[in-house]
């Protein structure tokens, strides 16, 4: 775009002149003549550009200079010198130049209405200087526009001149002069001085001498008034000021004399600040707008009109030409003039934003000017004026460029893209053919630069376009939704085609743009190069050659820089709108570019960063072409072992390269392997080439044949290499083969074993087991063995080995590589298994073997469980083969010595040593340090509650031990749990260390024990009698108390209990004669009764222990666990409740006589004694029921005196034979007053107590014993 | 409507891996359409993103245009990509160019009916039956179904 005239190209907006503020270049310029100290201060660096200055201006604006810069800044701020211009939305906007007070604008001739009395005979018309009627001028006598034609409206003739003036005061010196001078006076105010008024009349003739002078040539002009500070009373206010009578009296006489009328704007400006200003410059130019618009629009009027003025171009001017050609420049044509008048015409539309008028006279303008590059016009009838490469043909051809490129711009400005874009079409169309005629066509490639030059123009006026808010169509949108606004896209233009889509009418983003300039400029060079070569035969035509000076100068373009610039461009602009793939095109072009330049290192590195993406997409393809390239610049840069990384991935059949392709390949990376001697090599070159990363020939599958191994055991792996069907072309033979595995004592390292018989089986077994360890150079301490790695195409070979893992854990096969060895290359093909990889078939094992003669047999495939690949093989300690089985009789009983039988079962192929250790735990949450369980062996022996290390002994093989343990629960019957564990290891391989440690296997078995009491006591203690006997000495009273103590005994357990003695030991308190009878001699002891007779030591206490309950018992049936083991009883303790003693005042008691029959009467005597010294009152209720008959009274009373007896009789008759209650006598003290009463407990010796409301019950003999 | 030149035709499957890509054209390399489907593929996402997960049209209309070739898309629900690239003629018609990829549809069916053909794979389409439809297609656009 900077080729071209940048006047035909720039965005043109209404120039408008200023003056009285100086120059632009006092902008920059540092200000010299500061006589004020305040303003030194404020200086504008001359660095600073005027953008900072503006930033800067928030100072206060104290100078006439500073207001004219900030002023001058504002205005010129906005100025638009770029291709791009406001559009139709912008605002009101003007170019502004600043100019000099006394600038004369350059006349202009004709004047617009040439006076009759300036016609001098002499000077028909006059012309202006750039005519291509005035001689001198760049256009004489035949051209059309020259740029500075344009330049003289965008710059030099402003539309509207605003002239910059200041208020005369005391203190200014000067309205122009930039001097200061702060004045003390005083000035009154209200009243206008002679001064003043001579000032502002010198003012207003010189506003009125320009006023003239300006409106001679159509120019508008307008004033601004500056007020100063400095003339103003600084205790007012801005406002006050303005309102003054007297400024405002002299502001309308400078209007009135000036001769400025209503229609020429007149402005005055406050003292103020930034901010005003800013509004002020955009107020000015707002409303000076329509003034700039109709300057242009007289512009246009008038050559208008002398357009209509003009002949036809079908005059006889031309052919009169064209039938004489002649080499002497010619006056400008009929059609000339009128495309001279048209681009002026399109010029002064655009100055006044008439875009759509613009465009038209543009297209008009256009149209003319193809017509003259014709061989035939078709407007003025005969051949084209304009010879080929002439100068204005030249001048002719940038102007259809620039007009072109105006329309394309104009078009997007007024939002119609696809005319644009058609705009750019029909240019591209109409000079191919043209330039096809001109014998500088498609095969030439100055053709080729030109059309590389349009497509990047257009994209730079679209990128712009795209940077200033203009959006692209959604080409989608423009197929599929015919009836919105977006409709002329695809249908107006043909209507009859319907719903679709004109590609050729779909702009698109400027990337594409930008990469057809690149395409254009590369064919460019590719036709600059052919003509080169042609040149250097002997014997060609120069009569073909364009000119020398074009020769020249293409010589010196740097056609690839010029391409990848473009290209590059290109690139960012799809980056841009993240189409990422479009961009690895770019890139790839760039590279391809590169490669062409001869920029290697460039290319390589552009060619390395693309081809991932395209090998991990599958485009093969594309890869093949990248990889071929980057082969070229490996080459080249002399980087071998990039070469042979290459010439490998190419080996892969992915890519469709015929066979004898790829048998070069193969020979190319043999030859730079073995043959090639590269100079400047170090000794050994060792590349590693990731077979995962690349499109690799070969694949690698591997396979431990079990998810799991033990520590020692054989395990098998095997490694499938398959080649593809038709790579490697020649067979392959690797030098080693190695196997890593993340514990490198187990790396394996196969060399190459060259068998003479050729090999065809498609699928091979190969046995790698029984390796040898060796230390090789370079690998250390491997596994080896010579195997055969001859590798041809379309083959599987399995590789079988195995290995023998030493410590638990994960094992895995991380990498498997293939390598070559020669002189100076160690090249390693490598597998790396640490990432898993997707695979999904069936897992498979080869099963390979040896026949009788020691051939290979057939190899047969068998299905392993699971999926995909096992690299990876989890070692453990062997797994215990051992049982423990426990047989008990459950429940356990308290206190007994329970036996459980532990059989010890050997599953293991051989004999081994076991050992014991047990444990019981009890469930209580109480700690088990006060646990009274114990564990033995031995029932006699109570030792802890776990065992340690007992031997077991040998178990052979199949065989297994039975060994009884005991255990003892004591108190509580939670549940306890046996934990057992059983360590052993082979006779054959004791491990010298004690468990645990290494070589020992342990199991471990834990059982449950549930434990219940063997007993449920229950006691009764009734009292029997009471009675003082003397004692011993003779004259001591003894106190004897009879108590009956019933203890029953109840078992629980659903085992027989045989009870060999209970034995009640009495404490020191109760020293009784015991009679113990065993009630029931049955082993079965559910009533147990026992009698004893207690002997009270102190009568003082009252709550007596009387002892312990023992039992000695064991089960009747012994556990069926223990046969031939007598186990001793066990004994259970039981406390005896304490005997609980009342205080009472009066006892009464009860004699039974025995064996009472019926129908014979008997007498209960019920004996009261009282104990204490008063008398006391019995009453007496007897209770009357079926079973006898008595006689007395049922209720009665009498007294007890103190120290005393008495005896109550009841006479009883038995009615019915049996077990009877007696009648129930009821005997309560009275006491001295009302509640004082007490119920007297009777007592009957030898019978227990009645409970609650039983009485005594005896039994009734029948009158006649059966 | 037979004026349209099939220059090549692409299938590209879901991972934007090549399935099949025949050049009709002579005036251009393979590696020339490999590279023109191969973009396609960015502006076919951005297609079918755009038009947001429930659309219901499979043609996508044009990609982009390229030097004298302009590029055509299409979307199978299963996210196979087809591409057809034409060479700069008229205006085309909607219609005309959504038949022609149904065609290809139907013919893609009929491979993914072979229950042998691996719907994952990533590698070329090479049935002989499937080669031959979409040669059928390349070389003679038919239209019978569209009257102009």
């Amino acid at each position: 775009m900077d080729n071209y005239p940048p006047e035909f190209i720039l965005q043109h907006v209404p120039l408008m002149a200023v003056f009285g503020l100086g120059t632009a270049r006092d902008l920059v310029e540092q200000p010299t003549s500061t006589t004020n100290s305040v303003q030194s201060s404020s200086i504008i660096p001359k660095s600073q550009s005027r953008r900072s200055s503006l930033s800067a201006a928030s100072i206060p604006i104290s100078t006439r200079q500073q207001l004219s810069r900030t002023l001058l800044a504002l205005l010129t701020a906005k100025n638009q010198v770029s291709v791009w211009g406001p559009g139709k939305n912008a605002s009101a906007a003007f170019h502004i130049v600043a100019v000099d007070k006394n600038h004369q604008f350059p006349p202009r001739k004709p004047m617009m209405r040439p006076p009759a009395h300036t016609h001098h005979p002499n000077m028909p018309v006059a012309h202006s200087s750039i005519s291509p009627l005035t001689p001198g001028s760049p256009v004489h006598p035949d051209g059309l526009i020259p740029p500075i034609w344009v330049r003289k409206h965008r710059e030099i003739i402003p539309s509207v001149v605003v002239g910059f003036y200041d208020l005369w005061h005391h203190t200014s010196s000067g309205p122009i002069q930039e001097k200061e001078e702060v004045s003390p006076v005083q000035e009154p105010l209200g009243t206008i001085e002679p001064i003043e008024r001579e000032k502002d009349n010198n003012l207003a003739m010189e506003i009125n001498e320009k006023r003239k002078s300006l409106l001679e040539r159509g120019i508008k002009f307008s004033v601004v008034i500056l007020l100063r500070t400095q003339n103003m009373d600084k205790s007012m206010d801005d406002r006050a000021f303005l309102k003054d009578q007297t400024i405002d009296e002299r502001l309308s006489y400078i209007r009135k004399v000036s001769g400025l009328d209503a229609r020429n704007p007149f402005f005055v400006l406050p003292p103020s600040q930034q901010g005003d200003l800013h509004d002020f410059v955009i107020n000015l130019q707002k409303s000076l707008y329509d003034h700039g618009l109709n300057y242009y629009r007289e512009h246009g009027k008038r050559i208008k009109k002398k357009r209509s003025r003009l002949p036809s171009p079908n005059g006889n001017m031309r052919p009169s030409l064209s039938e004489k050609p002649s080499t002497s420049p010619q006056p400008l044509s009929i059609q000339g003039w009128m495309i001279r008048y048209d681009y002026k015409l399109a010029t002064f539309a655009e100055f006044r934003q008439d875009m759509e008028t613009a465009i038209n006279y543009y297209e008009s303008a256009y149209n003319l000017l193809v017509d003259l590059f014709a061989p035939q016009s078709s407007i003025t009838l005969g051949a084209t004026g304009l010879p080929i490469r002439s100068r204005r043909w030249t001048e002719a051809r940038i102007l259809a460029d620039t007009i072109s490129l105006k329309i394309c711009k104009l078009n997007l400005y007024i939002d119609s893209p696809s005319e644009a874009l058609a705009q750019l079409n029909k240019h591209v169309s109409t000079f191919r053919n043209i330039s096809n005629t001109w014998g500088i066509g498609e095969d030439t490639f100055e053709y080729w630069a030109w059309l590389s030059k349009q497509y990047r123009i257009f994209a730079d006026v679209l990128e712009i376009a795209t940077k200033s808010g203009f959006t692209i169509p959604d080409p989608a949108k423009i197929s599929h939704n015919t009836t919105s606004s977006d409709f002329r896209f695809s249908i107006s233009n043909n209507p009859n085609i319907g719903s679709g889509i004109n590609p050729s009418m779909v702009l698109q983003h400027p990337g594409f743009y930008y990469f057809m300039a690149a395409k254009y400029n590369s064919l460019r060079r590719k036709n600059f190069l052919t003509l080169e070569k042609f040149m250097k035969k002997e014997g060609f035509e120069t009569s073909v050659l364009p000119p020398q000076n074009i020769l020249e100068a293409e010589q010196s373009v740097d056609h690839s820089t010029l391409t990848i610039e473009l290209l590059t461009k290109s690139y960012e602009q799809f980056k841009a709108q993240k189409t990422g793939r479009m961009t690895l095109y770019m890139a790839s072009e760039i590279a391809n570019t590169y490669l062409d330049a001869e920029k290697y290192e460039t290319a390589l590195k552009f060619f390395e960063r693309i081809a991932k993406t395209y090998r991990k997409e599958h485009w093969h393809t594309i890869l093949e072409s990248i990889l071929r390239c980057s082969l070229v610049c490996a080459k080249e840069l002399g980087t071998w072992e990039k070469v042979v990384e290459y010439l490998v991935e190419l080996l892969s059949d992915q890519f469709s390269i015929s066979n004898q392709k790829r048998i070069e390949i193969h020979n190319e990376l043999m030859d730079v392997l073995f043959k090639m001697k590269i100079a400047n090599l170090p000794e050994l070159r060792q590349v590693i080439i990731d077979m995962d990363e690349i499109n690799s020939f070969l694949t690698c599958r591997v396979q431990f044949k079990d998810d799991t191994t033990f520590i020692g055991a054989e395990t098998l792996f095997q490694i499938t290499f398959t080649t593809q069907a038709e790579s490697p072309p020649i067979p392959l033979q690797f030098a080693f083969l190695r196997f890593s595995y993340n514990d490198s004592y187990f790396n394996h390292y196969f060399r190459n074993k060259k068998n003479g018989e050729k090999d065809n089986t498609k699928l091979e077994w190969v046995d790698c087991k029984n390796c040898l360890q060796e230390d090789i150079e370079g690998e250390g301490l491997v596994w080896v063995k010579d195997v055969n790695l001859n590798f041809s195409k379309g083959i599987t070979k399995v590789f079988e080995g195995s290995i023998e893992p030493k410590e638990s854990g994960d094992l895995q096969l991380q990498a498997v590589s293939f390598g070559f060895l020669t002189e100076r290359w160690k090249v390693e093909l490598h597998f790396n298994l640490k990432n898993t990889r997707e695979e999904h078939s069936k897992r498979k094992w080869l099963i390979g073997d040896f026949d009788s003669k020691g051939e290979v047999t057939k190899p047969i495939y068998s299905v392993l469980n699971g999926t995909g690949e096992r690299t990876s093989i989890k070692i453990t300690q062997k797994l215990a083969r051992l049982d423990i089985q426990a047989k008990h009789s459950a429940p356990a009983l308290l206190d007994e010595h329970y036996p459980i039988e532990l059989t010890v079962v050997n599953l293991e192929q051989e004999e081994v040593k076991a050992f014991l250790n047990a444990e019981i735990v009890t469930d209580a949450p109480s700690n088990s340090i006060d646990s009274e369980d114990f564990i033995t062996l031995d029932p006699t022996t109570n030792v802890s509650n776990n065992l340690k290390d007992i031997d077991i002994g040998v178990i052979p093989a199949g065989e297994s031990v039975v060994k009884i343990v005991y255990v003892l629960g004591k108190k509580s019957s939670f549940s306890r749990t046996l934990q057992l564990t059983v360590y052993y290891a082979s006779t054959s391989s004791v491990p010298s260390t004690p468990f645990p440690a290494r070589g020992w296997i342990e199991k471990k078995e834990d059982f449950r024990i549930h434990f219940i009491a063997p007993f449920v006591f229950s006691f009764n203690i009734s009292p029997q009698s009471e009675i003082f006997t003397t004692g011993n000495s003779g004259n001591s009273l003894e106190w004897v108390e009879k108590h009956l103590l019933v203890a029953k005994i109840t078992t629980t357990s659903p085992w027989e209990i045989s009870i060999s003695d209970i034995d009640l030991i009495l404490l020191d308190q109760a020293n009784a004669q015991t009679k113990m009878e065993i009630a029931a001699s049955s082993i079965e002891i559910d009533n147990d009764f026992q009698e004893q007779e207690l002997t009270l030591m102190d009568i003082k206490k009252l709550n007596i222990d009387i002892g312990l309950l023992v039992i000695q018992w064991k089960r009747k049936q012994q556990s069926s666990v223990v046969k031939d083991i007598e186990i001793p009883c066990t004994e259970s303790t039981m406390i005896v409740p304490q005997l609980i003693r009342k205080k009472t005042e009066i006892s009464a008691f009860i004699r039974i006589p025995p064996n009472p029959k019926v129908g014979q009467l008997f007498t209960l005597i019920y004996k009261i004694v009282n104990w204490t010294s008063s008398e006391k009152k019995i009453h007496v209720i007897i209770e009357v029921n079926d079973s006898f008959v008595f006689s007395g009274y049922k209720q009665t009373h009498f007294s007890v005196p103190g120290m005393g007896e008495y005896c109550f009789r009841v006479n009883c008759f038995p009615l019915i034979a049996g077990k009877m209650k007696l009648p129930k006598v009821k005997m309560v003290r009275r006491g001295e007053f009302e509640g004082d009463e007490e119920v007297v407990n009777i007592i009957s010796p030898g019978y227990k107590e009645g409970i609650e409301e039983d009485y005594f019950v005896i039994f009734v003999r029948p009158k006649i014993e059966i | 409507m037979s004026d349209i030149k099939i220059q090549s035709i692409a299938i590209i499957g879901k991972q934007n891996n090549p399935l099949y890509i025949k050049n009709f054209s002579v005036f251009h390399p393979d590696l020339k359409y490999h590279y023109i489907a191969h973009t396609s593929c960015d502006v076919i996402d951005e297609r079918v993103g755009a038009a947001g997960p429930e659309a219901a049209d499979t043609y996508l209309g044009l990609l982009y245009a390229m030097e004298d070739l302009d590029v055509y898309g299409y979307v199978t629900n299963t996210r196979v990509k087809f591409v057809v690239v034409l060479s700069v003629t008229n205006p085309v018609k909607n219609t005309v160019m959504k038949n022609l990829f149904k065609k290809i549809h139907n013919v893609y069916i009929n491979q993914v009916c072979n229950p042998f053909y691996n719907l994952d794979g990533k590698k070329s389409i090479v049935s002989k039956r499937f080669v031959a439809a979409i040669d059928a297609i390349g070389i003679t656009p038919s239209d019978d179904d569209v009257s102009p």
